[in-house]
């Protein structure tokens, strides 16, 4: 069974600051600190697009996995903010990567929920075609549509991208998934002529009704307890909706990790980045991860380390 | 029929950084350190707990602003 064998991060060093811009958007520091819980936003360089930043990620893996560009079989990436309309943005990383045509490579067009999803999408097709050497990238540069003079997004959003190797020789292997939507509320996070729309009160309301009861679904799926998680790696959409759920489900706060201070919300990239440092920790065995977001879409899965 | 105090409990259990207890009944919670997104889980837990929609055409004409109008609003629905 394929699982999570190695993963890696790129953020950009280039970083704008909320405190810079307190009293443009009229927020407080107690704002910033206590409820957004982001002081920088990362933001990729002009020159950069959605395929460079997944190049970047590949990179690091390469530099520390050796991993051989020819045994890769299968590459996904997880974006809304494709380098084009067409072709997918996968098939650019497949280029400037150099990687074999018997490749597969498609997209997955999915934000705050992506990486849940997309790992249950990546284990399944690795599966089925017995497929060992997979990458499943996720990278979505909001900074491309945020509105500078939108106070309830352009202080949340930051660029970055992440690889995960996926392998039979897994470090992490994945458990049960759920998964929802609810597309009547799509308009509520929606990106039209270019530029980012959130209504914030919708946004957490949904977010507060549907991750609490998903998380206990998920963990009866897979026959665990809270009790059981070493880990709730929980969409990083602001220490605000972090703090809230934690304290709702009633989780342990050592367990529940907030991390976004110096770069902001990755959207799919955030759980990743989360799971990554987990990875050589022997004392970390099981990691439920929930994502949730635009679609509206929320998914949920258990991580569980390989014996 | 709700009272002031079940808004202040609610506001209570936000745990914010101001004593709710000395919260002004008739003045806006925005001018008594209560921030849009205090106000966004006050909102969720008074609609969760007593069963109400609060609308937003609503929040923006201030129908919600003070305890009182709070109180007022749920109380009418």
């Amino acid at each position: 069974m394929v699982g999570i064998r190695q993963i890696e991060v790129y953020i950009p060093e280039r970083r704008i600051s909320n405190y810079e811009r307190k009293e443009e958007l009229g927020i407080t520091d107690d704002f910033i600190t206590d409820k957004l819980g982001i002081t920088y936003l990362s933001r990729m360089g002009p020159e950069q697009d959605t395929s460079d930043l997944c190049c970047m990620a590949f990179q690091n893996l390469r530099g520390r996995a050796g991993i051989d560009p020819s045994s890769i079989q299968v590459l996904i990436v997880c974006t809304q903010n494709p380098d084009y309309n067409l072709p997918h943005t996968s098939a650019v990383v497949h280029g400037k990567l150099g990687l074999p045509e018997s490749c597969a490579a498609f997209d997955i067009s999915l934000g705050c929920s992506g990486y849940v999803y997309g790992l249950a999408v990546v284990q399944s097709f690795m599966q089925l075609n017995g497929m060992q050497q997979g990458l499943f990238f996720t990278a979505d540069p909001y900074s491309r549509i945020i509105d500078p003079n939108d106070k309830s997004t352009s202080v949340l959003f930051g660029d970055a991208a992440t690889v995960t190797l996926i392998s039979n020789d897994s470090v992490f292997r994945l458990g049960r998934f759920t998964f929802g939507t609810r597309g009547k509320g799509s308009h509520h996070l929606i990106c039209r002529e270019k530029k980012l729309h959130m209504n914030g009160r919708e946004i957490f309301n949904f977010a507060a009704s549907t991750v609490p009861p998903d998380i206990h679904r998920v963990l009866e799926a897979n026959g665990l307890t809270i009790k059981d998680i070493d880990r709730f790696l929980l969409h990083q959409g602001s220490k605000f909706i972090v703090d809230f759920l934690a304290k709702k489900l009633g989780l342990p706060p050592e367990k529940t990790p907030f991390v976004i201070e110096e770069y902001g919300n990755t959207v799919s990239s955030s759980i990743p980045i989360m799971i990554k440092p987990l990875l050589n920790d022997l004392s970390v065995k099981q990691i439920l991860i929930t994502g949730f977001g635009v679609g509206l879409s929320w998914a949920s899965g258990i991580l569980t380390r390989s014996s | 029929m709700i009272t002031v105090q079940d808004i202040i409990s609610i506001v209570k259990q936000n745990q914010m950084k101001i004593n709710a207890d000395n919260l002004d009944e008739s003045s806006p919670l925005s001018e008594q350190g209560v921030d849009s997104l205090d106000m966004i889980s006050i909102l969720f837990a008074i609609e969760e707990k007593y069963g109400v929609k609060i609308s937003e055409e609503d929040i923006t004409a201030g129908k919600l602003a003070s305890l009182n109008a709070i109180v007022e609003y749920v109380n009418q629905v």
